[in-house]
């Protein structure tokens, strides 16, 4: 069962970007989808001026598991070093703008991805986003701590729980670093139903990281997925569920 | 696993269906088993079997139901219901990659839904 989105313009245009944590492949019916959003509890659907989609692999795995190895040639491609002095490697792909190697739990990465995003707007745009514009809706999909194999499904849940939890906290933080001055949205791809962690982990984890609302929308949504390892692909059939958390930003 | 230099030309697709277990990584959504193409580099129908056989036993899932077995040629009209957009994909970085691809079709969840 899936539902028709609103197609409804919100204020007119829209000013800012969407920002990713662990996007996978470049396909876009792989992508995350950064178009959806929820506002008075109907999920509308927004265009977006730009999309920062951050990934935590290294470029060079990335290219290599996702067989891109035009990557260097066919799209700008750089390092960017922001006010950490970390280099992080980013591309712009099909529009959007790629960062690479970002752990999503660290928040010197996500700073170092908003930096770029702004930097590259500035030389490239005639406009200089702002954090602000920048963090606003968050959104990631189907999370998996899935390279400790060893462990038991139950321990595998508690750790994708605990990844979670870290990630909202993270991403949150970078946010306050950056003088973000409004709630941030954190949107969660993920079926209930999903072995790994249900959807009532999802919430419990947005809650521990101080959400101040927390839940999962009410109609299921279409989305395609694959694993981390890229191999495997989900059927296009496939419906998952979208948890929302708002998270305030205010230091005091 | 796999030569980045080397290019995989021959490819099988095996067409099954395999159960998952909850730490199978493509279960995303509960399922108990999937349907699919997998799409494995391979020289025979033997080889290609065996790989496939290595790759449920690493991925949590196990073979249920062997539908066929084809070696994919490129352009062939009678493999056209089989090799979709994903599927297309899934052989490009199999011959690139030199491993096993597996596109689902159906879970076990998306069936119960229709």
């Amino acid at each position: 069962m899936t539902f028709n989105i609103a197609k409804t313009a919100v204020n007119g245009v829209m000013r800012s970007a969407g920002f990713t944590v662990a996007e996978g492949s470049f396909l876009p019916n792989l992508l995350t989808n950064t178009n959806l959003i929820i506002k008075n509890e109907t999920l509308i659907e927004v265009p977006r001026k730009l999309v920062l989609r951050t990934c935590f692999d290294p470029i060079e795995v990335w290219r290599a598991k996702h067989n891109f190895p035009q990557l260097h040639t066919e799209s700008t491609s750089g390092v960017f070093k922001g006010e950490s002095k970390t280099e992080k490697w980013f591309a712009e792909i099909n529009n959007d703008l790629w960062f690479f190697g970002i752990d999503g739990t660290n928040p010197d990465d996500i700073i170092t991805s908003v930096q770029g995003l702004m930097h590259y707007t500035h030389s490239r745009m005639g406009f200089t986003m702002t954090p602000g514009e920048i963090l606003g809706e968050v959104y990631i999909k189907n999370l998996n701590a899935e390279r400790e194999s060893d462990l038991s499904n139950i321990d595998l849940i508690k750790q994708n729980k605990r990844l979670y939890e870290s990630t909202f906290t993270s991403v949150v933080d970078a946010a306050k670093a950056l003088n973000v001055l409004h709630d941030l949205d954190i949107y969660v791809y993920s079926n209930n139903r999903n072995p790994k962690i249900s959807g009532g982990d999802i919430l419990d984890a947005m809650n521990q990281a101080d959400a101040t609302r927390a839940f999962t929308y009410s109609k299921r949504i279409k989305q395609q997925s694959q694993s981390n390892d890229a191999t495997a692909v989900t059927p296009a059939n496939m419906v998952t569920n979208l948890h929302m958390g708002t998270f305030s930003t205010k230091t005091t | 696993m796999g030569d980045s230099n080397m290019s995989y030309e021959s490819v099988y697709l095996i067409c099954q269906q395999a159960s998952v277990s909850e730490r199978s990584p493509i279960n995303m959504d509960g399922s108990e088993f999937v349907v699919g193409v997998a799409v494995v580099p391979a020289e025979t129908r033997d080889q290609a079997l065996d790989l496939l056989n290595d790759y449920f036993h690493r991925n949590h899932m196990a073979l249920m139901t062997l539908e066929s077995v084809h070696k994919y040629e490129d352009n062939s009209a009678e493999l056209s219901d089989i090799v979709t957009d994903d599927v297309t994909y899934a052989i490009a970085s199999a011959r690139q990659r030199g491993e096993v691809m597996y596109v689902c079709t159906e879970t076990s969840e998306t069936l119960n839904d229709q």
